[in-house]
C-alpha cells in the first residue's frame, strides 16, 4: 500500500519493543505516512482524476512556465462536472481514510477503530475542504516533501521531551551537518509566482539527532538477540558428539572447530 | 516497509497514544493550511479564482461562464 510513497523512511529504527524511544519512532513514523497519504490523495486540484493521471505536475510544471495560464486552467478544470464534484470528493475522503486505517490496522480495539476513523474522517474532510480554498487562489500552491532550504523561511523540527510530542526552529538546513536531517515529516507548501517557488509554510523535520537513542537500542536487541541461522547451528553442535579425528581445516568450517575447541 | 513492520508487533502503543497522535496531526496539519491561507487572503486577496464562474476560452484570458461564448459569436 505506501509502495509509492517511496523510501522515506528507510534510516527510521523501527523495531519490536515498547520502550519510549521506540513509540516516539512509531510516532514519528505514523504522523510522516499519514501526511503524505493525506497529501497524495487529498492535496490535489481536482478529484474528479485518479491520483495518478499526472494532471498535477502538468500543472506545476505550468505554473514555473507560464503561471497565468496555470491559474485559468485550473480554474476551468476546479468548475468541471460540479455534480460529479462532491461525489469525487468524498470518495477521496474515503481513500484516505482508508489508507490511514490499513496503516494502524490491529492496533485498536474495534471501539477504538469506529472512534477513530470517525475522527479522521472529520479531519480529512476538514483539510480536503481548506485545500479547496487554496485551489482557488490564483497562484498555484504545492507541498513538498522535499529538503531544500530558502534564505527566508526555516524549517521545524519535531521531537519528544518526556514522551510529549513537541516542534521547535531547526534553522536552515546547510547550517547543520549534511545528515543531521532524516525526511520531512510535513510538507511546505510553495507557491509559484513568475516562474519562481517561494515556501509559505515551514514544514517539519525529523532529524538524526532524536532517533539516537533507538538507534542504539535497536543495535543493542540485534546484538543480544540470536539469529535464526545461529539458533541452528546452537541446535546441531547440541547434538553433536567430539569426534575422535582430526579437526578438519577446510575452510567454512572454523566456527564449528572453535566451538568444539571450547 | 513500515506496514509489514508494524503488523509484527503485538503491543504497539496505548489506545490513548494513537488519538493522541491524531490530535497533533489535525493541529500540525490545519495549521500549516491555514497559515496558507491567512498568509495568500491578507496579501493577495484581490487574485481569488471565482472558480465555478469562469470558462476558458484562450490561453491567457477568460471570462464568465455566462458571457464568454457569446462574447465569441459576436
Amino acid at each position: 500500500m505506501l509502495d509509492g510513497l517511496g523510501r522515506w523512511n528507510k534510516d527510521l529504527p523501527l523495531f519490536e519493543s515498547n520502550s519510549p524511544a521506540a513509540k516516539e519512532m512509531r510516532s514519528v513514523a505514523i504522523l510522516a505516512s499519514m501526511s503524505r497519504i493525506f497529501v497524495r490523495q487529498l492535496f490535489r486540484p481536482t478529484y474528479l482524476l485518479s491520483v495518478d493521471s499526472g494532471l498535477q505536475e502538468v500543472l506545476y510544471r505550468q505554473a514555473k512556465d507560464h503561471s497565468a495560464k496555470e491559474s485559468r486552467l485550473r480554474a476551468a478544470i476546479i468548475a468541471l462536472l460540479p455534480q460529479e464534484r462532491e461525489a469525487a470528493i468524498t470518495g477521496a475522503v474515503a481513500m484516505t481514510c482508508t489508507e490511514v486505517s490499513d496503516l494502524i490496522s490491529g492496533l485498536l480495539s474495534p471501539a477504538d477503530a469506529t472512534d477513530f476513523a470517525e475522527w479522521l474522517k472529520e479531519i480529512a474532510e476538514e483539510a480536503c475542504e481548506i485545500w479547496q480554498d487554496i485551489c482557488r487562489y490564483s497562484d498555484s500552491v504545492r507541498p513538498d516533501f522535499a529538503l531544500k532550504d530558502d534564505e527566508d523561511y526555516v524549517w521545524d523540527q519535531m521531537f519528544f521531551e518526556e514522551g510529549l510530542p513537541l516542534f521547535s526552529d531547526f534553522g536552515q538546513i546547510h547550517d547543520h551537518d549534511h545528515d543531521a536531517v532524516m525526511f520531512a515529516i510535513f510538507p511546505r507548501l510553495y507557491v509559484s509566482f513568475e516562474g519562481e517557488e517561494y515556501p509559505e509554510t515551514h514544514g517539519v523535520l525529523f532529524t538524526t539527532s532524536h532517533a539516537q537513542a533507538a538507534r542504539k537500542e535497536e543495535q543493542m536487541a540485534k546484538i543480544s538477540k540470536p539469529t535464526r541461522s545461529d539458533s541452528v547451528r546452537t541446535k546441531l553442535l547440541r547434538g553433536r558428539r567430539p569426534s575422535a579425528r582430526p579437526t578438519s581445516t577446510r575452510v567454512g568450517n572454523g566456527p564449528f572447530r572453535d566451538a568444539l575447541a571450547a | 516497509m513500515i506496514c509489514a513492520k508494524f503488523a509484527t508487533l503485538q503491543c504497539f502503543m496505548v489506545q490513548n497514544g494513537l488519538k493522541d497522535l491524531l490530535d497533533i496531526f489535525e493541529r500540525r496539519l490545519i495549521w500549516e493550511l491555514q497559515g496558507i491561507g491567512t498568509c495568500r487572503a491578507t496579501y493577495d486577496s484581490m487574485t481569488y479564482l471565482p472558480a465555478g464562474r469562469y470558462f476558458l476560452l484562450d490561453a491567457g484570458r477568460s471570462w464568465p461562464l455566462e458571457q464568454g461564448p457569446a462574447v465569441v459569436r459576436k
